[in-house]
């Protein structure tokens, strides 16, 4: 079999790349095109952020998924991810890895609902209320008004922990934790302001088996 | 048989109020990106010379007094969805299925999840959350091609049932599209099938030969084109969304699927031939390449097919001006992706430039809508050039530019001021510098920093290609062919 010229992508060396707590999720570096010359090979290409490597190589797509191959630290070759794994073991594995950052993303994203919502019911007391609050206790010369909107305030952030809390447990990593992120409602608690929560989305869903 | 339609001559206006003479002036796409904490975000218009025409930005938190973006409070944007993946561009599009700038979410419909641009510019704007796109996506999936159509202001669909097709002639609009096809009784004329079964989409409309092809399946995954001649202006019949006419008026109802001249007209088979079937497809795996494709009908008789495979890649196909079927002219295999099985806004998609001269047709490489396989093919003569990048990462979403041309933007992470990544395919010269089944590479000279995004951070922004007046590219322009003519 003739061999290949496999372009790969590295890590981009900032930007780009989504994290959380500052850890690193997602790893875009991969083969991102197959060609039979290197004159196919995308040239001249502006990116802010990644660089690239072309390597001519022994490519047997019956022994390797693309999933399987990563830059060697020459850059001239491939070392493999899965050894001793099939093609339709690694496309699984590669499959597995995909699943979880779904989840891990998902869940960042409903930690961060809750807090966009912590911060809706706060911005609505801070504006009116809490300007006739202090409007009253100005003439009242008292602080109770205030103290009541201020303990308001604090509720909505307590709640919102709560929320966290409920939220924090629920691991992306395995299949229980996976169905609770998929049923987790991050509205449903503090003031009523009759936002519904979103309608299930039940189209798009992770199939467990990719078919190779 | 008569076929008396008469062509209703309108006046080309903009809703905001003027003309346009100049075609390049139209708009041609919008760039959204969102982030619904503090970001803010909104849609930036361009015309065909990607000059922008129009922005509408929305600020995110604590900007009373602004135009909100921001969670329940959002009134002008998407307050159910607020922070929701499904309108958040924060993310790529990767392995994701909800995100905008996922591959198979642009179409000649435009974009799934918005309504497009306006003539004077402004917009698009939101379907309102996954519903809205899954319903539009049934309008992807069914819309069937036209190709040598000045004015590109109607589209045709083609809905899977056994042994009839049901097609519908309509204006160019995913929403009343779902609206009619959802009606349960509504709009759809039967067609039955010469040879086995319908397809979703899959048929060809060549104004210029006056010739449809409908795609059929024998559920085993394999397709024979059914030619037919002669037929009438089908942009007459879909403007008026009248598939029944020279019908008499009478007080007793009709059939509704089976009544009319354009009825009696597709299913005789005196006027149709059917070519050879399918011979080389590399694999069968699903639904998507068992009931859809992409199919162009040239003005040679030539019939070009692009199916994507789910789960191994795509493949072409291209039947000869004597019907005979070429085989595999180019495939590429990859990794898991999916189709239609998975939601009808996933799958192979298709655009046509102004002109109605060449076919882009293309879908994601890597699971639902990430990485692009696509092939550009010629109308006049069925040539077809390829092209292919197996990004897990990243979208491409494709639009039609100018005359004959089309932009491709790879949806990379915008951050510190790129912008959107774009590259001006020059159709023309990609078909005059390459052989016929050659790469012409979309990523090449892929370029940034000139066409702005509405978040500043970190965004993968969305395409929304506009409507626009494609007919003023035929009629307002110099015809290049007869320069040196005396």
């Amino acid at each position: 079999m003739a061999n290949k010229f496999l372009h790969y992508r590295k890590n981009p060396a900032a930007g780009g790349i989504y994290t959380e707590g500052g850890a690193v999720l997602k790893d875009v570096s991969g083969v991102v095109g197959i060609y039979d010359t290197a004159a196919e090979v995308p040239q001249n290409l502006d990116n802010d952020w990644e660089t690239f490597v072309t390597v001519e190589y022994d490519w047997d797509p019956t022994v390797d998924s693309i999933h399987n191959l990563v830059l060697n630290a020459a850059g001239n070759g491939f070392d493999k991810k899965w050894s001793g794994k099939t093609v339709a073991e690694q496309l699984q594995a590669h499959h597995d890895e995909q699943k979880e950052i779904q989840f891990k993303e998902k869940k960042a994203q409903l930690k961060k609902q809750i807090n966009n919502k912590a911060s809706t019911l706060i911005e609505r007391l801070e504006g009116w209320k809490l300007q006739k609050a202090e409007q009253q206790d100005f003439l009242s010369g008292g602080t109770d008004k205030r103290t009541a909107v201020y303990q308001e305030i604090e509720n909505i952030r307590a709640a919102s922990n709560v929320k966290q809390a409920e939220l924090s447990p629920h691991d992306p990593t395995t299949l229980v934790g996976q169905n609770a992120l998929n049923a987790f409602d991050p509205h449903g608690w503090g003031e009523d302001i009759q936002s519904d929560p979103a309608p299930a989305n039940t189209e798009g869903q992770w199939l467990d088996t990719p078919t190779a | 048989m008569g076929r008396s339609l008469t062509e209703v001559v309108q006046q080309q206006t903009s809703s905001g109020g003027g003309t346009h003479s100049d075609p390049w002036q139209q708009p041609c796409f919008t760039v959204y990106s969102m982030e619904h904490s503090n970001g803010g975000g909104g849609f930036f218009s361009y015309d065909h010379n990607l000059n922008c025409l129009s922005n509408v930005r929305g600020s995110g938190n604590q900007h009373y007094g602004s135009y909100r973006t921001y969670n329940d409070q959002a009134s002008e944007f998407m307050q159910n969805y607020a922070s929701h993946q499904h309108y958040e561009t924060t993310g790529d599009a990767s392995s994701n299925s909800e995100r905008p700038s996922l591959t198979s979410f642009c179409g000649y419909l435009g974009h799934i999840q918005f309504t497009p641009a306006q003539p004077n510019g402004f917009g698009g704007w939101l379907r309102n959350g996954p519903p809205g796109a899954n319903r539009a996506g049934k309008a992807f999936r069914d819309v069937n091609v036209i190709v040598n159509e000045p004015k590109q202001d109607w589209a045709w669909f083609t809905e899977h049932s056994s042994g009839n097709h049901y097609v519908r002639f309509t204006q160019r609009s995913a929403n009343t599209y779902y609206s009619d096809q959802e009606s349960g009784y509504g709009g759809y004329m039967r067609v039955s099938c010469a040879w086995s079964q319908s397809m979703y989409g899959g048929s060809c409309y060549n104004k210029k030969t006056n010739k449809v092809c409908f795609m059929e399946t024998n559920t085993g995954h394999v397709f024979k084109p059914i030619i037919y001649s002669n037929v009438p202006d089908l942009r007459a019949v879909a403007t008026n969304v009248n598939h029944y006419y020279n019908v008499n008026e009478r007080n007793d109802a009709y059939s509704e699927h089976t009544t009319g001249e354009l009825y009696d007209f597709f299913n005789n088979s005196s006027n149709r031939v059917a070519y050879d079937q399918t011979n080389g497809k590399p694999t069968n795996n699903t639904n998507e390449d068992n009931y859809r494709c992409v199919t162009v009908l040239c003005d040679n008789d030539r019939v070009v097919m692009f199916q994507m495979i789910p789960h191994y890649g795509c493949w072409t196909t291209r039947w000869n001006t004597s019907g005979n079927c070429e085989g595999n002219i180019w495939s590429t295999s990859h990794t898991t992706s999916y189709g239609y099985e998975q939601g009808n806004k996933y799958g192979v998609r298709w655009q046509v430039s102004s002109d109605g001269r060449f076919v882009m047709a293309y879908c994601p490489s890597y699971y639902y809508g990430s990485g692009l396989m696509c092939v550009l093919i010629r109308v006049s003569d069925g040539k077809v050039l390829y092209g292919y990048h197996h990004d897990g990462t990243y979208g491409h979403q494709f639009c039609p530019l100018g005359k004959s041309d089309f932009l491709c933007a790879m949806q990379v992470n915008t951050d510190g001021g790129s912008g959107m990544y774009y590259r001006v395919i020059r159709s023309q010269r990609e078909m005059h510098r390459l052989n016929d089944l050659s790469n012409f590479n979309p990523r090449d000279n892929m370029r940034t920093y000139m066409i702005d995004t509405p978040y500043y951070s970190t965004a993968y922004p969305a395409l929304i290609p506009a409507y626009y007046d494609t007919s003023l590219f035929n009629s307002q322009l110099p015809d290049s062919e007869t320069v040196f003519d005396t």
